[in-house]
This record gives structure tokens, C-alpha cells and sequence, in this order.
């Protein structure tokens, strides 16, 4: 059989033990089944292609060179949104702004907060370049930790439980941010749904 | 465990909005740059190549220690009998060379036996000393029961010893003889056994350097210089290259010179 079919047909965990005891062709596998999610999740949440670029860099640079210590303690992805978690951290520490204020408050803000947001021209919606920008700006204006995770569980398809282990919260803390994200972004969108 | 996960899942798709899941995964198509794709391959597959290269190293390696181990003991073991050679005595070496070590223990082994069997009984004394004595009663001269000898016993002093011969002794040595006899407390009766006895004593094996060595150091001790040095001369013929054996010498030429 071919590798790369083998390959696809492995789990993440087992594709990334075996790079970690030094096959290159299961790495190719994995990173190709998340670099695209991952690179998404990095661009929404910082906002810059180029911020994104480099985060998404030291994120896969951070894995491949703990590769040893890799141990299957919890999903591939899970690891993998841990340290980019982490990353994303690091960088709004590095920021003047410092780690902003959502993330470390469990009580999410009141929906009256966007409720200013602006509404869109349903004839510009129609135009799908236009929808697809409108849609990031929405996601955009909301806070970023019910943003990240948002985007954990749309992006990078994680569980309540996922998400609240790489937030180190409580689940019905992340059920309660998803919540409100997606009620932030209908309103936001509007008729666009 | 698994009921939890499926009770995350549950929340999760509650928690889901199908429009806009939909409209959200219309609208991301980024993918990232081709750079940062080879980028990010080149660095996995040299980090692999940099890690596994390591093992391979003499230094890193857990087979360097017992192999170690196991060569210093090797190396040991080869070298205790060369060290062991080394530090046997020139004398040793030099017997050992000569193949006399063997006969110097049968010798040995032979003398303490005749000296024990003396005190008992005179007679194994008296067959010990029977080779001699036998050349005396045939009416040979001791020089002439020389050249009939085996070469092994075959004494090369000129006048060997009236002790070892069996003559009879001069009236100067049976006045030491009673002398001794009379300082020790014994009888004039047992002057003869005493004599047999010093006889054994003084015996030697002319094969064995060492006995006579010890046989020439003492007769000095007994102030028989002459006979000492005889004897010597006797020994530096046979053993000329015998190790150690010039300061006994240089010991004799003093003593005769003083005299």
C-alpha cells in the first residue's frame, strides 16, 4: 500500500509518535491535515496576516522540537491548539495592551455592548467577497477570548471539554462564551443568515 | 469518561449554529503561505536529521562504559603474569633458566628427611651419606671418585669437605668437636652422634647454587676462610654467571688478604 494513503488512514497521535521516533512522512501527513485550520485560528485571532505567519511559525517549530516528549495524554489536536493558545499568550503579554481582559474574566459582556455594531447593506451582503469580509469583521469585534473560542470549536472542530482544558476554565465557562459569541455574531450579521 | 465526552458533544452541536458554522466556513479559505510551508518541512526533517545523528556518537553511546570496563579488565589480566615475571628475583630467573629449581626441591626435600631420620636411627644417616663414604672405602681418592660421579653430584672442589667425605677428622676438628660437645652439656659418647648430625647439617647440593651458598657463608661464620674460599672459587667455576654473588666474593678476598 502506498504510504501516504497509510499514512492518511492513521490517527494524529499515532502520526505523531511515529515523526517522533523519526519519520518525516508522518509529520507531512499531520501538518497538511492542520495547517490550514490552525493558520485561521492564528489569522482571526491576531488580526494580521503577518503576526499570524509567525505565530503560526513557532507553533509548528515548538512541536517538532518537543517531538520527543510528545506523550498521548490527550488528542493530537488538543496538543497542538494548547501551544498555540499558549503562543497567542505570549504574544498579548509582549503587547503593550497586556493579556486582554476577557480572558480573564469568566462573566461575559453584555450583549448591549455590539449591539451598535453596524448593520450591513443586504446588497453588499450578496456579493460574496463582501459577506466573507463582513463575517470577519464580525468575528473581529468580539472579545477575544469568546473568539478564540469561537474559532476553537469552528475551526479547529474541538469539544466544550477541548477547549475548556486548553483555557484551563471550567466548560460551562467556554459553553457560556461560544454562547454569547454566536449570539454577538447574529446580530452582527443580521439577515445575512 | 465517554459518557462526558458525549455529553460535550451534545452541548457542543446544542451550542452549534448550523447558518452560521456554514457562512463562517464559506467565508475561511486562507491557507498559508507556500514559504511557510517549506519553511516549516525543511525545519522538521532537519531537526529529525540533527536528533538521530546524536546516537550515533562515540560520546553519547551506552555501549562505551562496559566496553571500557571490559578492556581495563582485560588489560589487567594480560599483565599479571608480566608483572609477575618482572618482579621474580635475578636469582629465580636465573635458576629458572638453568632448570635448577626442580632438583634444589627434591634436594631439599631429601635433606630434612635424612637430618630427622638421624636422630631416630644412624643408619639412613650413614646410606645418606653413602656416596661419599663408599669412594673413601673403595680406596679412591675423592679426586678420582670425581670423574666416576653422575656430573650432576660431581663435586668440583678440589678437597671437599672431611664432613662431607667422611673422613676421618683432623685432631683439630675433634678437639673443636669435644669442645662444643663439652659447652652444649653433652657426653663424649654422643661427640660421634653429634658429629653425623653436623655432617647431615653441612651437607649441600652442589646442583642447588643457593644450598651452596649457604654452605660457603657458613663456613666463614665457622672461621674455615680457606675452605670457604675454595669452595667459592669452586662455585664461580660452575655457576660463573650466578647474579649477586660478588659481594661474598669481594667478602672472601678481604678475609684471605687480611690473613
Amino acid at each position: 500500500m502506498d504510504y501516504a494513503l497509510e499514512a492518511m488512514m492513521e490517527s494524529d497521535e499515532d502520526l505523531m509518535l511515529s515523526y517522533s521516533q523519526g519519520n518525516i512522512h508522518a509529520f507531512e501527513t499531520l501538518y497538511s491535515r492542520h495547517k490550514d485550520s490552525l493558520y485561521r485560528f492564528l489569522l482571526r485571532q491576531c488580526g494580521h496576516t503577518a503576526t499570524a505567519e509567525e505565530l503560526f511559525q513557532d507553533v509548528w517549530m515548538n512541536l517538532i522540537r518537543s517531538r520527543e516528549n510528545y506523550r498521548v495524554q490527550a488528542t493530537f489536536r488538543t496538543f497542538l491548539y494548547h501551544m498555540a493558545h499558549n503562543r497567542l499568550i505570549d504574544h498579548y503579554r509582549r503587547k503593550k495592551t497586556g493579556i486582554p481582559v476577557s480572558y480573564q474574566s469568566d462573566s461575559a459582556p453584555d450583549l448591549d455592548e455590539i449591539s451598535d455594531c453596524p448593520q450591513q447593506n443586504p446588497e453588499v451582503q450578496a456579493q460574496n467577497q463582501q459577506l466573507h469580509t463582513m463575517v470577519h469583521a464580525a468575528i473581529q469585534e468580539l472579545p477575544e477570548a469568546q473568539r478564540e473560542a469561537f474559532l476553537l470549536h469552528e475551526e479547529g472542530g474541538l469539544s466544550l471539554n477541548q477547549i475548556a482544558e486548553i483555557n484551563g476554565v471550567n466548560p460551562e465557562t467556554i459553553k457560556s462564551r461560544i454562547r454569547y459569541a454566536i449570539r454577538k455574531l447574529k446580530q452582527s450579521l443580521g439577515d445575512v443568515l | 469518561m465517554s459518557t462526558d465526552n458525549k455529553s460535550s458533544d451534545r452541548h457542543t452541536e446544542q451550542e452549534r449554529d448550523p447558518g452560521l458554522s456554514r457562512l463562517y466556513q464559506e467565508s475561511s479559505q486562507e491557507t498559508p503561505p507556500d514559504r511557510l510551508d517549506r519553511d516549516i518541512l525543511h525545519y522538521a526533517r532537519n531537526n529529525l536529521r540533527k536528533r538521530h545523528r546524536l546516537p550515533v556518537s562515540p560520546f553519547t553511546s551506552n555501549w562505551t562504559i562496559p566496553v571500557s570496563l571490559a578492556a581495563v579488565l582485560l588489560i589487567s589480566i594480560a599483565l599479571v603474569p608480566i608483572i609477575r615475571q618482572e618482579m621474580q628475583s635475578p636469582r629465580q630467573k636465573f635458576k629458572d633458566e638453568h632448570g635448577i629449581a626442580a632438583t634444589r626441591t627434591e634436594e631439599q626435600r631429601r635433606i630434612p628427611e635424612v637430618a630427622e631420620g638421624k636422630k631416630e636411627n644412624a643408619a639412613p644417616l650413614q646410606d645418606s651419606s653413602a656416596t661419599d663414604t663408599r669412594l673413601t672405602d673403595l680406596g679412591k681418592s675423592p679426586a678420582r671418585a670425581k670423574s666416576t660421579a653422575p656430573m650432576s653430584r660431581e663435586p668440583l672442589m678440589p678437597e671437599p669437605s672431611p664432613a662431607l667425605t667422611g673422613a676421618p677428622p683432623s685432631p683439630a676438628s675433634i678437639q673443636e668437636k669435644s669442645t662444643a660437645a663439652e659447652a652444649s652439656g653433652t657426653t663424649s659418647a654422643g661427640v660421634q652422634s653429634d658429629s653425623t648430625a653436623r655432617l647431615a647439617n653441612s651437607g649441600f647440593n652442589r646442583d642447588d647454587p643457593e644450598s651452596w651458598l649457604i654452605h660457603i657463608q657458613k663456613l666463614l661464620r665457622e672461621n674455615k676462610t680457606a675452605e670457604a674460599k675454595s669452595s667459592y672459587q669452586s662455585f664461580i667455576q660452575r655457576y660463573p654467571q650466578y647474579p649477586g654473588e660478588r659481594v661474598l666474593g669481594e667478602k672472601l678476598e678481604l678475609l684471605t688478604g687480611s690473613q
